[in-house]
């Protein structure tokens, strides 16, 4: 597990420096424009992806059948996946949760706080959820195409949950129990989806 | 003790099928020769439990090869004919991943092994050559106190000085009788310095599986018209390669007439001429 955390970490910062100054410009103009949702969220989608950036390198490289050579059990493999999402998706969602929560909490919107926290939250933990499992079934490729449509239709979710475009943020006020049930729910789908990774992983041969 | 056994394995795939019965005892080196899908990749993935078998038992350093064997790869020294990392990375970080995978990674012994083989430590592993790309594989291999050595197509790519020592150091490796090496390879000259047993594999059957030594003992080659090979035993044939100049027959000494000049055989001949008699 170490040496594949070495490993992606050499490769993130070779290949998606670029990715790593997105989160870092989005973080800063969210910061500065007000409710958009979308510029609240884009840096947690992204980040999200950098794993799925990951497994296509590995894939480029054929490293995924050394890897096969290696004393690694494919559990392994898919579960150093899932905990760099958790890494990078923590990383992101702290650096986010600071920066909104300086422009929020002092204006007395608990609420909207409570609430963008949530939805960092499911955007951290349910979208990486929905696409890992496929990509360690049908690849990386096809993966990433249905990594974003299913964000599209997670998007499209939300507003029609709530009512509100993507510009706003909902007003609906669950406090802290809406984040503690958005994070038991997020937690479930990730541990869920973890597991069905595995599982497909382990019948796929190259 | 035996290194590896495959046991009456079978694996098919959309018009291909491999059937084999094949061991290798500790302490010895196997050359597994064979045309281009014969079946040699398989096989290697097979042994490492890469992919699993339809059929019969395998078993490697005495552990059968199925969901719980992954760390006995720890034991395993694998090149694959496609050396498979990143781009991005250089042979010392390389090192580096490695130390955080093999329990028994010898960083002092890869570091010996970087400059033995030159190998750049600093070069990024684009930039490298092929031949530069396989002996950073066949660096790794060696680096982590490995019982079995499993090598598909190791010298392609290198040059013959390369070539030599790297086969040199596949001989050291087996100095130590615990020690075996399973080699694939197309440069049948390199097997033909190293190897104790052959293994023949063609479209996915094993056409024999023997001492190298005891093998080119028993077989020669004939020089002949068509005429003369008519005359001569069937049994006594084992393959035959026609030309404008007469037919080159692979004879079984034991079975030849006394008076009929046979000269020796060298690997690749033999398996040349054995693969095309099994297609007549």
């Amino acid at each position: 597990m170490k040496g594949l955390l070495k490993k992606d970490l050499y490769m993130v910062w070779a290949y998606s420096k670029l990715v790593l100054i997105m989160v870092a410009v989005f973080l800063v103009v969210s910061f500065f424009s007000g409710d958009s949702l979308f510029l609240m969220l884009y840096p947690i989608v992204i980040s999200a992806i950098l794993p799925v950036t990951l497994l296509s390198y590995d894939e480029r490289f054929r490293w995924h059948i050394y890897c096969d050579a290696l004393p690694i059990p494919r559990r392994v493999q898919v579960t150093e996946k899932y905990l760099l999402t958790l890494i990078f998706g923590a990383i992101v969602f702290f650096l986010l949760a600071l920066a909104h929560g300086i422009r929020l909490l002092p204006a007395g919107r608990t609420d909207d706080f409570l609430v963008l926290l949530s939805m960092m939250v499911l955007f951290a933990l349910v979208s990486p959820a929905l696409i890992l499992p496929l990509m360690f079934k049908l690849g990386p490729e096809k993966g990433r195409l249905a990594y974003f449509l299913m964000f599209g239709l997670l998007l499209v979710v939300v507003i029609l949950l709530t009512g509100r475009t993507v510009e706003d943020l909902p007003q609906v006020s669950g406090g802290a129990g809406m984040l503690l049930g958005t994070l038991v729910f997020g937690i479930l789908v990730f541990v869920g989806s973890w597991r069905l990774a595995i599982h497909w992983y382990e019948k796929r041969e190259f | 003790m035996n290194a590896f056994e495959l046991k009456e394995v079978k694996k098919s795939y959309p018009g291909f099928d491999l059937h084999l019965d094949l061991s290798l005892p500790q302490g010895c080196i196997l050359g597994l020769i064979g045309e281009n899908g014969a079946g040699k990749s398989t096989t290697i993935k097979l042994l490492l439990g890469m992919t699993h078998a339809d059929e019969g038992s395998i078993a490697v350093l005495d552990r059968a090869v199925d969901e719980s064997f992954p760390p006995v790869r720890e034991e395993i020294g694998v090149v694959l004919d496609e050396p498979a990392y990143p781009d991005c990375l250089t042979a010392k970080q390389v090192g580096g991943i490695m130390a955080g995978i093999f329990r028994n990674w010898d960083a002092a012994e890869y570091e010996a092994l970087l400059q033995k083989l030159d190998i750049p430590t600093d070069k990024k592993f684009k930039d490298f050559s092929r031949g530069m790309k396989m002996k950073l594989s066949i660096a790794v291999a060696l680096a982590h106190k490995a019982r079995l050595l499993v090598l598909d197509e190791p010298t392609s790519g290198l040059d013959p000085v390369v070539r030599d020592e790297v086969v040199e150091l596949f001989s050291e490796f087996t100095r130590d009788e615990t020690h075996s090496v399973l080699i694939s390879s197309h440069i049948v000259s390199d097997l033909e310095k190293i190897c104790d047993y052959v293994a023949f594999l063609h479209k996915g059957q094993l056409l024999l599986c023997k001492e190298k030594d005891k093998l080119l003992e028993e077989y020669g080659l004939v020089l002949c018209t068509k005429e003369q090979l008519e005359s001569l035993p069937v049994t006594a044939v084992a393959g035959t390669q026609e030309s404008l100049f007469g037919v080159t027959a692979l004879i079984r000494r034991e079975e030849a007439p006394e008076d009929l000049a046979v000269i020796p055989v060298g690997l690749e001949d033999l398996f040349v001429t054995m693969v095309k008699g099994v297609e007549k």
